[in-house]
């Protein structure tokens, strides 16, 4: 756990309570939550199941991100951003970050990432490169709609959203592919 | 692309007005000197922590120094400070190792409030017989890049250069101008691609860098 931390820069905030069926804490994430779309065998960028309690009152949106901060891009690397889920909404089943978005709730939205796809992108950390966290993270907003348009990168969302978050709950696995 | 590139900044204009009424939730608190000496681990994020290290060369500039102010040209009128006019700064370098195939010109706020830093501007693919780009280079469509190099979109999503453009109160942020050597003749990654792509793609390949990292404050 050394490397840039991504909320270094952003406001100390309540945590609540994340929860995933399909990644934990601190451990490896399972392989369909790698990326065949970057290479890694058996990948299948399918998003992990997430359910959340306990968010602020007042809490009029989530926007819903995962990040590498330990990738060699000196950005880090986004795989996932989605905006403007309802405050109504306390879960994402398994598959949601599809290319439609299936499993994405009426009125929310995904933004490209890093990849410039608008969908779940899996872990791919390069070979031989050590062990990547990503940041799996339910940010809980004062605000319905965070006004990034359609195409607009996570760092912008991330940009309007510094002044907007309550809450903020987050899950760590990990990856690495040995050389 | 122009009308979306004002949209967005204006989105992103309100937002730092937004900011500057909440410095009590850590956006304004820190304070670095912006007469402090700036170096590479200055920033909140650290742009090279996760980059092979790699030899350094010389790079120059007649408009930004590394620890200075960034001029206000060199600032962002796009994204509503005032008399910025999101025009590249003067880059001049030499020394670059004897195997380089291209050079890739970089610009990153370490300190933009966003969880990932702000990318500002990046070029690939210019010639390694290139050792200068003049003031304002990096305009759309440049006609004073050399042939052959590419502006990728940046974190505002406009292939050019967007100047510097703090939240007023704000901490002072340190801007990574970087000129990076590479092995290649091309980063074979398309010219719509995120600098993060980019730069994921041309980790491999690099052989040196050279970095002047001006700094920027905005008065509340």
């Amino acid at each position: 756990m050394t490397g840039n931390n991504p909320f270094a820069r952003l406001p100390e905030v309540p945590s609540f309570t994340l929860t995933s069926s399909t990644v934990t804490d601190g451990q490896p994430l399972p392989i369909a939550q790698l990326s065949g779309a970057f290479g890694v065998p058996g990948g299948q960028d399918i998003s992990p199941e997430l359910t959340w309690t306990g968010a602020p009152e007042g809490t009029k949106s989530y926007a819903v991100t995962m990040y590498d901060p330990d990738a060699p891009t000196g950005s880090g690397f986004w795989h996932w951003a989605v905006a403007n889920i309802p405050a109504s909404v306390t879960s994402l089943p398994e598959g949601a970050g599809d290319d439609t978005g299936s499993g994405i709730p009426a009125g929310a939205f995904q933004l490209p990432g890093d990849a410039r796809a608008a969908r779940f992108i899996g872990g791919a950390p390069p070979a031989g490169h050590g062990e990547h966290r990503y940041f799996i993270t339910v940010h809980a907003l004062d605000i319905e709609d965070i006004g990034v348009p359609a195409d607009g990168t996570p760092a912008f969302l991330g940009f309007n959203m510094a002044s907007h978050i309550l809450g903020r709950a987050t899950i760590v696995p990990t990856a690495e592919i040995t050389a | 692309m122009k009308a979306r590139l004002i949209a967005g900044a204006a989105g992103l204009a309100v937002a730092a007005v937004a900011l500057t009424g909440c410095s009590a939730d850590g956006a304004g608190t820190a304070s670095t000197s912006p007469s402090a000496t700036a170096t590479a681990a200055a920033s909140r994020i650290d742009p090279f922590a996760g980059m092979p290290k790699v030899a350094s060369f010389e790079l120059t500039s007649t408009d930004i120094a590394t620890g200075k102010q960034m001029p206000t040209p060199q600032r962002s009128g796009l994204f509503g400070i005032p008399d910025g006019k999101d025009r590249s700064p003067e880059l001049s370098w030499s020394g670059a190792p004897d195997d380089t195939k291209s050079f890739v010109v970089t610009m990153f706020d370490g300190d933009a409030a966003t969880g990932s830093g702000f990318w500002h501007w990046a070029v690939k693919d210019i010639p390694a017989t290139t050792t200068s780009l003049p003031t304002g280079a990096g305009v759309p469509n440049s006609s004073t890049l050399p042939a052959g190099a590419v502006q990728l979109p940046g974190d505002a999503g406009s292939a050019r250069y967007i100047g510097g453009a703090p939240p007023a109160g704000d901490i002072a942020h340190h801007y990574y101008v970087t000129v990076w050597a590479l092995d290649t003749d091309k980063v074979d990654v398309p010219d719509t691609t995120s600098v993060a792509l980019l730069s994921n793609t041309m980790s491999s390949h690099v052989l040196g860098r050279a970095t002047l990292v001006p700094v920027a404050t905005t008065k509340s």
